[in-house]
């Protein structure tokens, strides 16, 4: 046990009261936390300053405006709608394509438009919302995972996990759906995490649980190796969003889309320590070369040479 | 610099709560351990005196301090008498007082000691004890200067000396000076008296001291004359009889010196004096809290304990849940384990107190499982939050009323205390759980679920035990003691130990 310790120690693996006391605490201010806990703020703050973002259609607060649904889906074929205090992925609804005015699901069954607002006026009385609070819906683009994924998740949308200290990306992580996790990017529900060399942007390893594996075990292909799309503008817009978020040690969730590129998907002030065991590799040695840095590049270019300096993984 | 601060101040904290815990338990004398019953004795003097009209006065001797016993509490009744007590030496005098007395009085003093081992009387300031040497007669003379210079012969030092002294004039074939010496002379006060008399032919300070044996139930104890001599820096009691040195144990002294223990002006007469001895267990809490009022501080007099009883019952449980507290903060930072919410694994704890602990899980594990199954079926019905916890709770009620009953049908006496679980904490466990079930999956529930009911029996165990449960009440500066531990464990940046078991993989 002594002996594991060490050499966890060595290894610079962060723990969770490391994480809160020297990181969390000291580096994100609470007032900062509501921005990045609602999507839909995020959404638009992150639109303004430049970051591809999956594209708004419409936001629908009050009953009222329901009414305005046909005007806002009027030259839109396919799109999503979710609440934006809603988890674990309920009450999503996903729309693959407009059909003699029926609207068609992922499993192809077609519904009206009466079923959509319907849909709408449930969310917003709160029912997919955790606290119960009324809740907002809204109407957005819906992501095409670029097709280099397609071998290596089951269903869902693969995105991309980058711990992002002071402006500079420090580690990041590709999530892909399998069928344990019911099409979802949660590594607690059985999704995998693959290790990405963050300087070049290949993905090493994958892992379950607490299992390594080397390919994805619903569609059988390889996990490493894989060279993801545009990596550079990834770790980018990640180093981006610490300027518009005010917070310093953060989680940025990013997708690939097959037509618009990388988008920010959400913030998260508190990201788990998984990605740690996705890359083999402790947090600690990074983020302790970051907090020595003094001053920080403000140039985002400058930042990316930083991670391709020092964080290259061999 | 942030450590340090927190350093520092965890560090006045605990030093603060040990330094009245150990002042309480060693100075005050407060019990560390529970329900420890000590043995007290009860000396009651009564007086009774008969006294001719006009003023009268009346001295009385009573014990200052103890050897070996502490005195937790003392009381006169005087009647009419005006009473002082002033300190005399290495005693304390009582002189009752009084301008038109008339008839007959009864004067009470009761004193209440314990056993104290710690207890030395501190020596008298006086040093210089110089003994004259009497006018004997010439008979006396020379019998005590020829038994004097034969006992000098056979003894090294003063107390040697009265020792073979006093064994000579014991002794059962006494020799022809000695028998001249203590003829006519009874046995007891007299007796010491005439050692003292011949001492002083050589010039060694004694005196006499009256020793009052502990024995339950005496109605009328005598007080036994005992002999001390002065070796120049200390006294040392020997025995009249034997020349034993010493006093027998369940001995105290109640007066040192004096001949005569009451004396009374002309116009009164004592009639009798009389001790009685009795012997009671208390608890050491209760004679503590006594003896601590006699000391006036201010530690007791602002302390728990001068609360109303029923107000101390709460804080007896109030005091728990800092134990309960530990025992989460342990296993959340420093262990890692995962449970449903900060505090609930305590309430569960405090629902447990009723049902014990075994009983307490099986029945919360049951009543949860039950309404989990209901709240999924509920989930269906895509219920609003406020009228879906309701329904919970409602459910939760009827759960427990049903488990009542069967089990009474069924002739089980423990389910019973169902009752008294706290169902409000049950909905909230039931809606918590359903959540993480959508959110991160049932491995992950059943993991937290495990986690809250092991957090719940060690902190029900902690809870429980009497030595600690006593401790907190009796020692509620304890409580600065935690808060200092639990700001150390605020800044543990550490693993917790679960985590090296996630994240072996790194190291592979």
């Amino acid at each position: 046990m002594i002996f594991l310790w060490h050499k966890l120690k060595e290894k610079g693996v962060l723990g969770i009261n490391k994480r809160n006391a020297d990181f969390i605490l000291p580096y994100n201010k609470r007032k900062y936390y509501p921005l990045v806990d609602d999507k839909l703020r995020t959404k638009i703050i992150a639109f303004k300053k430049g970051i591809t973002v999956p594209e708004l259609y419409g936001v629908i607060e009050i009953h009222r405006q329901i009414r305005e649904l046909e005007k806002i889906l009027e030259n839109i074929n396919d799109f999503v709608i979710k609440p934006v205090h809603g988890c674990g992925g309920k009450g999503i609804l996903v729309i693959i394509g407009n059909i003699k005015n029926k609207f068609k699901k992922t499993d192809g069954r077609l519904i009206a438009l009466e079923d959509i607002k319907h849909h709408i006026s449930n969310i917003l009385t709160g029912i997919y919302s955790l606290s119960g609070q009324p809740d907002k819906a809204i109407i957005e683009y819906r992501i095409k995972p670029n097709k280099i994924f397609d071998k290596i998740s089951y269903r869902g949308v693969p995105d991309i996990r980058t711990i992002v200290f002071r402006g500079i990306p420090v580690m990041s992580m590709l999530r892909l759906p399998t069928s344990m996790s019911d099409g979802k990017a949660n590594l607690h529900q059985g999704a995998i995490g693959a290790g990405i060399n963050i300087s070049n942007g290949i993905t090493t390893w994958g892992v379950v649980g607490n299992e390594i594996i080397g390919e994805h075990p619903d569609t059988g292909c390889a996990i490493s190796g894989i060279t993801i799309p545009e990596w550079e503008r990834c770790i980018e817009i990640a180093a981006e969003c610490h300027g518009f978020s005010g917070l310093d040690y953060i989680g940025v969730d990013i997708v690939i889309d097959q037509n618009h590129g990388p988008m920010v998907l959400e913030l998260n002030a508190r990201p788990g320590l998984n990605i740690q065991i996705a890359n083999k590799k402790g947090l600690l040695k990074r983020l302790s070369l970051i907090k020595s840095l003094d001053p920080i590049p403000t140039d985002i270019s400058k930042r990316i040479k930083i991670v391709k300096q020092y964080f290259s993984t061999e | 610099m942030k450590n340090l601060h927190v350093y520092i101040l965890s560090f006045i904290l605990i030093i603060l709560g040990l330094f009245i815990f150990i002042y309480k338990a060693w100075v005050l004398n407060f019990p560390i351990i529970p329900d420890k019953k000590v043995e007290i004795w009860t000396i009651e003097t009564r007086i009774s005196v008969q006294a001719l009209p006009g003023p009268t006065k009346m001295n009385f001797y009573i014990p200052k301090e103890l050897y070996n016993y502490s005195i937790v509490d003392e009381s006169f009744v005087s009647g009419n008498y005006g009473l002082s007590v002033e300190d005399e030496g290495p005693n304390r005098v009582v002189s009752w007082a009084i301008r038109k007395s008339k008839g007959k009085n009864v004067l009470y003093y009761r004193l209440q000691i314990i056993r104290d081992n710690k207890k030395q009387a501190t020596k008298s300031k006086e040093k210089n004890f110089y003994q004259e040497k009497p006018d004997y007669t010439d008979l006396e003379a020379t019998a005590i200067t020829a038994l004097l210079d034969s006992v000098r012969s056979s003894s090294a030092d003063v107390t040697s000396f009265a020792i073979e002294l006093i064994k000579r004039l014991n002794d059962e074939n006494p020799d022809e000076n000695v028998s001249i010496l203590i003829k006519d002379i009874i046995p007891g006060k007299e007796r010491v008296n005439r050692i003292k008399y011949i001492l002083a032919g050589a010039h060694i300070p004694s005196r006499i001291i009256y020793l009052l044996k502990l024995e339950d139930g005496v109605r009328h104890a005598e007080l036994i004359p005992w002999l001390e001599v002065y070796n120049g820096s200390d006294w040392t009691a020997l025995n009249p009889r034997t020349g034993e040195k010493g006093i027998p144990s369940q001995m105290i002294i109640w007066s040192f010196g004096k001949d005569k223990l009451i004396s009374a002006s002309d116009g009164i007469k004592i009639n009798d004096i009389s001790f009685s001895v009795g012997r009671s267990f208390e608890k050491l809490i209760q004679i503590s809290n006594q003896r601590a009022k006699k000391l006036k501080s201010p530690l007791i007099e602002y302390s728990l304990l001068s609360l109303p009883l029923d107000i101390q019952n709460i804080y007896r449980v109030l005091l728990l849940l800092p134990l309960g507290i530990i025992a989460v903060v342990f296993f959340r930072n420093i262990i890692g384990v995962e449970t449903f919410g900060t505090f609930m694994p305590i309430l569960i704890t405090l629902a447990f107190r009723e049902t014990q602990l075994i009983w307490g899980i099986a029945l919360f594990s049951l009543i949860v499982t039950l309404g989990l199954m209901i709240r999924f079926y509920l989930e269906r019905l895509k219920l609003l939050l406020v009228p879906r916890l309701s329904s919970i709770l409602i459910i939760v009620i009827i759960l427990m009323m049903f488990i009542s009953i069967l089990s009474y049908k069924l002739g089980a006496e423990r389910p019973l205390s169902v009752a008294l679980f706290p169902m409000v904490i049950i909905a909230m466990v039931i809606e918590r759980m359903s959540i993480a079930w959508e959110e991160t999956g049932p491995i992950d529930v059943f993991k937290r679920g495990l986690g809250s009911l092991l957090v719940a029996a060690i902190g029900y165990m902690l809870m429980q035990n009497p030595l600690l449960n006593h401790l907190i009440f009796v020692f509620p500066e304890l409580l600065f003691l935690i808060l200092g531990m639990l700001l150390l464990v605020g800044r543990y940046s550490g693993y917790r130990l679960t985590e090296i078991w996630r994240f072996k993989q790194i190291l592979t």
